[in-house]
């Protein structure tokens, strides 16, 4: 019954993506045959569905209801309108071997590919993050203001369509959704191989790309990179159409599609200056107009982009955010977080040569997850079909859009310039009549997901068994996810022991997917840092202000006072307390004084909390003339001023006094010494925790402080609640 | 042509919501909430010492010199400290100090031994000189019952000055660590 439910649940959100792309093409008229008039259909349907769900979540009306009324409405406008009749025009039937080939392997692939995203939700990334912002959107009824997730601020076109789906079959009606992407993309490649004339090397690059065992496994899951590749296609296939019979019609689905592409993945914004240089160039060209065209391509784009920017803006102070923190700085997203977490993407552990990864996209797959087959070894014989205007074309499409791909070498970036390599090499093979077919049967043999294990690293991500039971729930649910999803106990434990209004703080290694509860993760936000900096302060020597530099000098009076880097350094500068000492002792801190800081003002208040844990930093790598700035209601008179820091301080800070309105450095050395270790560090960190909303802290077995409170609960001040296989919860005292 | 009339107004109004995307800036802010941590800084300590420390003579029993108020201070063939243990279980004694260079010349290898309460908690060789960490648990009913827990470090091979005085090592820091 549930995978009934399911099933109607999927329907029902094709049924409306289709029938809002069809009513959009019957808007526009272009000459399309009726196998276009459904493949776009679809693609550009997806994008305007996507686009009135984001509006439906910004104005928090995320309901099961408006759904099905979006449905409905989109599905009964189509059917009173006939935009769903079926265009006169059509494609010659495929030769009988062409029609064999392909419908063997839909069917084949297909079956495996179904049956997978049917089952319950699994992947890494659709459980972590993809699936659980749409749980959370869901649950809040629209986007709220999240600004603990990194991946919640970027742009979530396919997530529109997971939460369309989801609030009707949940999880596997979402993964669903992106299987129809899965089905779609061969499609859109044989009926570009149609319309330009080389039906062969399109048959043969759809099944290149469609029996691809990173494509299978990708797009049978809640994960968003084959829905991407789809949608690169199907751009490139409109352009080259628009570029044959410049039907104005095309270019504001041109737009469309171009801003779609960089909403459904932030490396796909290469789309856009594709399209819009395309564009401009070939008009340009045949001395055509371009004002009116151009203005319609990009307003086509903004109406895609636009609301992701402005959702950005709004939430996180950032329209690019996670990245570009440095154009735009903010307090959700730490520069250095931004620049650690750019390289961890472009060097993946395991890669011992960048000469590897040629092995490792095609055969091996285990240390960039996953692999393209085997016979993309070919993919250099691509090259010759540079003598074809569609091999270039295609070529160029392959060039465009793998230039984001060391930014992230992992295989699926490589994703969308792959139906391009497919369709190069497929023109090539096309020249010789038998070689296609070969070709197909030695992907289809070494593509099988039983054959993957004799040559594939065992790591590498695939679809490993038929998963029958558990896609028609003979097999519980929960039972099928324990089984393969070690961090979905985890998600349960803490959904079924933490009230709904409860925060957990966690280090990772939770399926959020299946936990209704606000989980705040370490590394997902400025936030998130600040929490483990908190944690990290409490068992960590190197995190903790046992080093005083103490700036000593002839008594001064001052209103201004100020500590200024001068030095260049990798680490994050920090000041934990900063202290203004006079001939009497300490100055207590006066609720008029005025604090500032650069960068990174808004953690200022962090170096005067009087709290050894807490500390402020400038979130970026040290460079000269950052600074913390007192500013005193009144005059004092100062002999010392005390920088309680970290180890890792750079010892080369300046000391400024505002003497009549002139800043004059302090010459003399500041002195060293090292104060006492941190008592009750433990207790402290967890007060900051509770002080910044937790209840609850999640303790996985990888993570560094493990030990020591498993030890001491008591020195901590919590208390275990429950483990459920790494992860270990406890409640804050 | 309403379209591209919009497209402008559209474009424009995106561009101006942009342009202006970073986030504020305040001024400044205020102090914020004092979290009442320790009493008088971190200075009150009980259970452990730093030599610099203007409150740091009330840890010293006998041996330490208290006249000078650098960063580390010279002891003498025997110095003893006391602390106020808050708890017994899981304790361990830290004790850092520095072997001075000049008298590592002439007393070669220094062997201090270690006592917590009169209990021998370790003899330690130390071949070179510089800054030096011994750090070992203590037995719980060793430390059981004291009000005040004595240590001592007890330098086998001291240096004699010329003025006849025994110097012993540099004590930096000592104490029992949370």
């Amino acid at each position: 019954m549930k995978a009934v439910s399911i099933l109607l649940s999927f329907a029902f959100t094709v049924a409306t993506i289709e029938a809002l792309g069809l009513l959009l093409l019957q808007w526009l008229r272009p000459r399309f045959t009726k196998q276009e008039q459904y493949v776009f259909g679809f693609v550009s349907g997806s994008a305007l569905l996507s686009l009135v769900v984001f509006l439906l979540a910004a104005v928090q009306v995320v309901w099961t209801a408006s759904f099905v009324a979006v449905g409905v409405i989109a599905i009964v406008v189509c059917w009173r309108k006939r935009a769903w009749v079926p265009l006169k025009e059509s494609f010659p039937r495929l030769p009988v071997l062409d029609r064999l080939m392909l419908t063997s392997t839909m069917l084949a692939f297909g079956a495996w590919y179904f049956m997978n995203a049917l089952a319950p939700e699994a992947s890494s990334d659709g459980t972590m993050y993809h699936l659980g912002l749409v749980q959370r959107y869901m649950d809040q009824h629209g986007f709220g203001r999240v600004t603990t997730s990194m991946y919640g601020n970027m742009p979530l076109a396919i997530e529109m369509l997971f939460l369309f789906a989801f609030s009707l079959g949940r999880h596997s009606a979402a993964a669903l959704v992106h299987f129809s992407f899965l089905i779609a993309l061969p499609f859109a490649i044989v009926v570009f191989g149609r319309r330009f004339g080389h039906p062969r090397a399109g048959v043969v690059a759809a099944i290149l790309v469609y029996a691809s065992p990173i494509f299978g496994f990708d797009g049978s899951s809640a994960y968003v990179d084959v829905a991407a590749a789809c949608v690169a296609f199907t751009l490139f296939a409109l352009m080259q159409r628009w570029d044959e019979t410049r039907e104005p019609c095309l270019v504001p689905l041109i737009g469309l599609l171009a801003g779609y592409a960089y909403s459904v993945k932030l490396t796909l914004f290469v789309a856009i200056p594709y399209a819009v240089i395309f564009v401009l160039w070939k008009l340009w060209r045949r001395r055509a107009e371009i004002a009116k065209p151009m203005m319609i391509l990009c307003a086509c784009v903004l109406l895609m982009v636009g609301p992701w920017l402005l959702k950005n803006v709004i939430t996180v102070g950032n329209p690019f955010s996670p990245f570009m923190n440095r154009w735009f700085p903010n307090p959700n997203i730490r520069i250095s977080f931004e620049t650690s977490y750019r390289e961890f993407q472009r060097n993946y552990s395991g890669l011992k040569s960048y000469l590897d990864i040629p092995l490792e996209l095609t055969i091996r797959g285990g240390v960039l997850n996953g692999f393209l087959g085997p016979v993309f070894l070919l993919a250099p014989l691509g090259l010759l079909g540079l003598r074809w205007q569609v091999g270039r074309q295609a070529l160029l499409a392959a060039l465009v859009f793998a230039l984001p791909y060391p930014n992230n070498i992992g295989t699926r970036f490589l994703m969308p310039a792959t139906p391009f390599l497919a369709l190069s090499l497929a023109l090539v093979l096309e020249r010789w009549r038998a070689m296609g077919p070969l070709v197909v049967l030695f992907h289809f043999l070494v593509s099988w997901p039983d054959s993957i294990g004799l040559y594939a690293d065992q790591y590498a991500w695939r679809l490993e068994k038929f998963y029958w039971r558990g896609a028609l729930r003979l097999q519980p649910e929960s039972e099928y996810l324990n089984d393969r999803v070690p961090e979905y106990a985890p998600a349960k434990l803490i959904e079924n022991l933490v009230p709904k209004n409860g925060r957990v703080f966690t280090t990772g290694g939770i399926a959020v997917a299946y936990c209704r509860r606000n989980v705040v993760v370490g590394y997902e936000s400025a936030f998130g840092n600040t929490l483990f900096d908190f944690v990290a302060a409490a068992t960590v020597p190197a995190f903790q202000p046992t080093h005083w530099w103490t700036y000593k000098f002839p008594k001064q009076s001052t209103r201004r006072v100020r500590l200024v880097q001068v030095q260049t350094g990798k680490e994050d500068w920090s000041v934990s307390e900063l202290r203004l000492i006079g001939p009497e002792g300490e100055i207590p801190r006066g609720v008029n004084w005025r604090l500032r800081a650069a960068p990174n003002p808004w953690d200022v208040q962090l170096a005067f909390d009087n709290c050894p844990i807490t500390k402020w930093t400038a979130a970026e790598p040290t460079r000269p003339g950052m600074f913390v700035e007192i500013e005193l209601d009144k005059p004092v008179e100062l002999t010392e001023v005390r920088a309680e820091v970290t180890p890792s301080w750079p010892g080369r800070a300046r000391l400024e006094i505002e003497v009549d309105g002139q800043w004059n450095v302090i010459e003399a050395q500041p002195e060293l010494t090292e104060g006492s270790p941190l008592k009750r560090s433990r207790r402290l960190a967890i007060e900051d925790l509770k002080r910044n909303g937790m209840t609850h802290i999640a303790v996985h077995s990888d993570d560094f402080f493990v030990a020591d409170i498993t030890k001491s609960p008591q020195l901590w001040g919590v208390t275990l609640l429950g483990e459920a296989n790494a992860i270990r919860l406890y409640r804050l005292d | 042509m309403m379209l591209p009339a919009l497209c402008w107004r559209a474009a424009l109004s995106l561009f101006a919501v942009l342009s202006v995307a970073c986030v504020a800036r305040p001024d400044s802010y205020p102090v914020p909430e004092q979290h009442q941590v320790f009493v008088d800084g971190q200075l009150s300590d009980p259970e452990f010492v730093v030599a610099s420390a203007k409150d740091s003579a009330k840890f010293f029993v006998r041996d330490v010199q208290t006249h000078d108020a650098g960063l580390w201070r010279w002891t003498g063939p025997d110095p003893e400290l006391q602390f106020t243990l808050s708890s017994t279980s899981d304790r361990k004694l830290v004790y850092e100090f520095v072997i001075n260079e000049t008298t590592y010349k002439d007393t070669g290898p220094v062997t201090i031994q270690f006592f917590v309460n009169d209990h021998l908690l370790s003899r330690e060789r130390y071949d070179s000189p510089g800054s030096k960490k011994f750090e070992k648990p203590v037995p719980k009913e060793w430390l059981d019952g004291k009000e005040k827990t004595r240590v001592r470090a007890k330098i086998e091979n001291t240096w004699r000055g010329a003025d006849g005085v025994l110097l012993g090592i540099l004590l930096k820091r000592a104490g029992f660590p949370e």
